[in-house]
């Protein structure tokens, strides 16, 4: 199914007044392009069932799906804004990999989130990015006759090999369109998925899931770390999410979804990601702002991934949350085979309180992202052959 | 029966376990299904909002169909002071209510939202259930011509492009409004140029977003400097009303925009259909260098497009011109029967035509062999 290009043709019984028709195409030019019933020439691909359009790398590249999930709060929108960042910045130059919006339209979201952090023009103000909706500008509503239902829209990325990569004659085979799903965090809190709003079922599909967990969310984390900080997410009160019970009932979905029985495991990679490092590094992980860079450059030009490094410091996280958070081990490690645990800081420094509007906000010039993009890096490594390389020490 | 629900950011929801954005408030025994889709019409852009000095209200009125039952949705959905946890929110605030209802409002959507008492634009209390039949106390604010047009955008005509809208077929329109302070006052001397009868039939958004409305919108006021307005200028679907940053002119000869300038909006009909009279039943002219109802019309061309007109007339009408009392009498059972009613008659009618068709060509095939025979005797 094609989307119709002439002015004309507006109006599609699935998605409204507002999109060009849609329409099953008859006559194609020299070029393959579809030709819609006022002779233009088309090139937006839709799917047959819910007409929305698809990004047509979709369809001359493989596609990797990853889910970001996480309880309301735990930073996942930061996260995604500045993994995305870091990302652009390493893979040019360290991997030799080109990083693009597959479709800029439906990267906007992000993208305007990393111009807030990176490219803020009032770099010294308080910046804020917006709490995730449950509906609107993440979601793309289509029409089944009476009902209305809300598709969540995916972030798409296509990252492949630049002309001096070693392995450009493999272009094809190692060239991926990554596509990421940010939900609102209320959409993982039991009952938080509804018939009209299937907003969780891309983790069914997705090759690997990144966990977010909050320790500024955890009461005794917070315990633990309150005397020596003044980082208002841990001072402040009301914040608290069973994480563990987000945990199991994303398994729940999962489970129910794919198939999978209960005795079964997940065997797809589970990364928990603990966000927030630089509010409870101090206390719990004092050598956090030292840890090595994970990305190694290499003789050949193409830098590659230390996973030494990155199973060492998993080791360290693991310690840490099994001794205040066992509950949430206990939950991950049920659940999943392969479980990773990766500290993150998105911002680098805790974010202040806008003493006007009385939100969290962060002064872009002072954010310093703390290994945001590794666990991205890691699962490419870890699901996508070749992209990624890995990197052994020696001793290790 | 009337039902509302309230939808922001809280610690704790109406449903046990919900967090964060979710219903706060709701009628008791509020349908499920209607509450998804209340849930789903709480969209606001905070990004969008910033384009204005400040964050403006979207107040609207939709019309949605749950089941057999069309309701009449009325929401007022606004930015409010950053949530528990320190980051942006929203409230928004629906009321639905039936096609019954509605005949007891005679003022029309807009006259709903002036009893501010009634809505509710923050939430500091705890989840709670609401009584049934709250409804706010309905009275028109006091309009002053066209004059918000005439203040906002320098000519009281652009209010005439609404009305048209609204008389060609229920139309689309966008406005792109320089911020959301008057956007009330607009809609309420527009809506002088649509018939009392009518009024209830337009739905319209003072903030509108594509990205938030999953509802048909006749009226979408767009904020400049916000993504939506640069989309419509640069592909304009329906009309666009955008004195703004449009060189598109007036047509002068439109008899809404002339009942708009010259503050007479009750003549607007009447001058209308005198116009179409004049013309012999030629549709108004069309705004935005739509130029095809200025070539002259071939008669040929209008007989097919009258018949064509005539006979949508008789067999489709828009959702909500159908009385939901059409649909809410009407049990299963009843309406599986007269369905099998309906196809009996319809097989019948076929059998028998069926029958005449077959013994007309039988009677052909004899005649033919009769003659053949004739023909060989002699």
């Amino acid at each position: 199914m094609w989307a119709s290009a002439h002015p004309r043709l507006y109006g599609d019984a699935r998605l409204g007044p507002d999109v060009q028709r849609r329409f099953l195409p008859t006559r194609f030019d020299a070029g393959g392009n579809a030709i819609d019933s006022q002779g233009s020439f088309c090139s937006e691909v839709c799917c047959p069932k819910c007409h929305l359009g698809i990004p047509r790398t979709m369809f001359e590249l493989r596609s990797i799906f990853y889910s970001i999930l996480g309880s309301p709060g735990s930073g996942k929108s930061h996260m995604l804004a500045t993994t995305t960042w870091q990302m652009r910045q390493a893979l040019g130059s360290r991997f030799k990999l080109s990083i693009s919006d597959a479709d800029p339209d439906s990267n906007r979201q992000l993208n305007e989130s990393e111009e807030r952090l990176f490219f803020n023009e009032h770099p010294d103000k308080l910046a804020t990015i917006p709490k995730t909706e449950t509906e609107g500008d993440l979601y793309q509503p289509v029409q089944f006759g009476d009902e209305t239902i809300w598709y969540p829209r995916p972030f798409v990325f296509v990252v492949q090999p630049l002309a001096d990569h070693p392995r450009i004659a493999e272009r094809d085979e190692i060239s991926r369109a990554i596509c990421l799903y940010d939900n609102a965090g209320e959409h993982f809190l039991p009952g938080g998925e509804s018939s009209i709003s299937p907003a969780t079922q891309h983790l069914n599909i997705s090759r690997g899931l990144l966990f977010l967990f909050d320790p500024t969310q955890h009461a005794r984390f917070r315990e633990a770390c309150k005397a020596n900080t003044n980082d208002p997410q841990i001072l402040g009160t009301g914040r608290s999410h069973r994480q563990d019970q987000i945990l199991h009932e994303a398994a729940n979905r999962i489970r129910t979804h794919s198939g999978l029985a209960q005795q079964q495991k997940y065997d797809k990679p589970l990364i928990i990601v603990i966000t927030k490092l630089d509010s409870w590094g101090p206390t719990l992980w004092p050598e956090w702002d030292t840890v090595d860079d994970p990305i190694r450059d290499a003789r050949q030009g193409v830098a590659g991934l230390d996973l030494s490094l990155i199973e060492s410091v998993s080791a360290q996280m693991r310690v840490i949350m099994s001794k205040l958070a066992p509950e949430f081990v206990n939950a991950a490690e049920g659940f999943a085979n392969n479980v990773t645990y990766i500290p993150v800081s998105s911002l680098g420094r805790s974010p202040e309180v806008d003493e006007e509007s009385g939100m969290l906000g962060i002064r872009p010039n002072e954010v310093k992202p703390v290994w945001a993009e590794v666990p991205l890096l890691y699962l490419l490594n870890q699901t996508s052959t070749g992209l990624i390389p890995a990197v052994r020490r020696s001793g290790g | 029966m009337s039902f509302e629900l309230v939808y922001t950011s809280a610690r704790r929801g109406l449903r046990p376990g919900a967090s964060g954005f979710c219903t706060v408030a709701a009628t008791d025994g509020i349908p499920r299904a209607l509450q998804d889709k209340l849930e789903s019409l709480s969209g606001y852009s905070y990004t969008e909002s910033l384009a204005g000095s400040v964050p403006p209200v979207n107040h609207s009125h939709m019309t949605v169909r749950i089941q057999r039952t069309v309701y009449h949705v009325l929401s007022r959905i606004g930015h409010v002071k950053a949530e528990h946890t320190n980051r942006t929110n929203k409230i928004a605030h629906h009321l639905a209510l039936t096609s019954d209802e509605i005949e007891s409002f005679d003022d029309g959507p807009t006259a709903m939202f002036t009893d501010q008492s009634f809505w509710f634009s923050q939430w500091d209390s705890d989840p709670q259930t609401l009584p049934p039949d709250r409804l706010p106390d309905s009275y028109s604010e006091p309009v002053n011509g066209f004059s918000a047009w005439e203040e906002v955008f320098g000519d009281a005509g652009w209010a005439g492009m609404l009305g048209h809208a609204i008389a060609s077929d229920f139309r689309s329109v966008s406005v792109i409004v320089p911020n959301g302070d008057q956007t009330m006052a607009l809609l309420n001397e527009a809506l002088q140029l649509v018939k009392a009868a009518d009024q209830w039939k337009v739905c319209f958004s003072t903030f509108y977003t594509r990205q938030t409305s999953s509802a048909h919108c006749h009226w979408r006021f767009v904020m400049d400097g916000t993504s939506e307005a640069r989309h419509l200028r640069a592909r304009t679907q329906g009309i666009l009303v955008d004195p703004l940053g449009s060189k598109t002119e007036l047509p002068d000869d439109n008899p809404f925009v002339q009942a708009a300038r010259e503050g007479r909006p009750d003549q607007a009909h009447a001058m209308a259909a005198a116009k179409i009279r004049r013309s012999g039943g030629g549709a108004l002219s069309q705004p935005n260098g739509d130029d095809d109802e200025e070539r002259p019309e071939r008669p040929s061309v209008r007989r097919r497009r009258e018949a064509r007109l005539q006979k949508k007339a008789v067999q489709t009408r828009s959702p909500f011109d159908i009385p939901e009392e059409e649909y809410a009498h009407v049990t299963l059972e009843q309406a599986d029967a007269g369905g099998s009613e309906t196809k009996r008659k319809s097989s019948k009618r076929k059998n028998k035509a069926g029958l005449i068709l077959v013994s007309v060509l039988l009677l052909a095939v004899i005649a033919i062999l009769v003659v053949l025979g004739i023909k060989q005797l002699t």
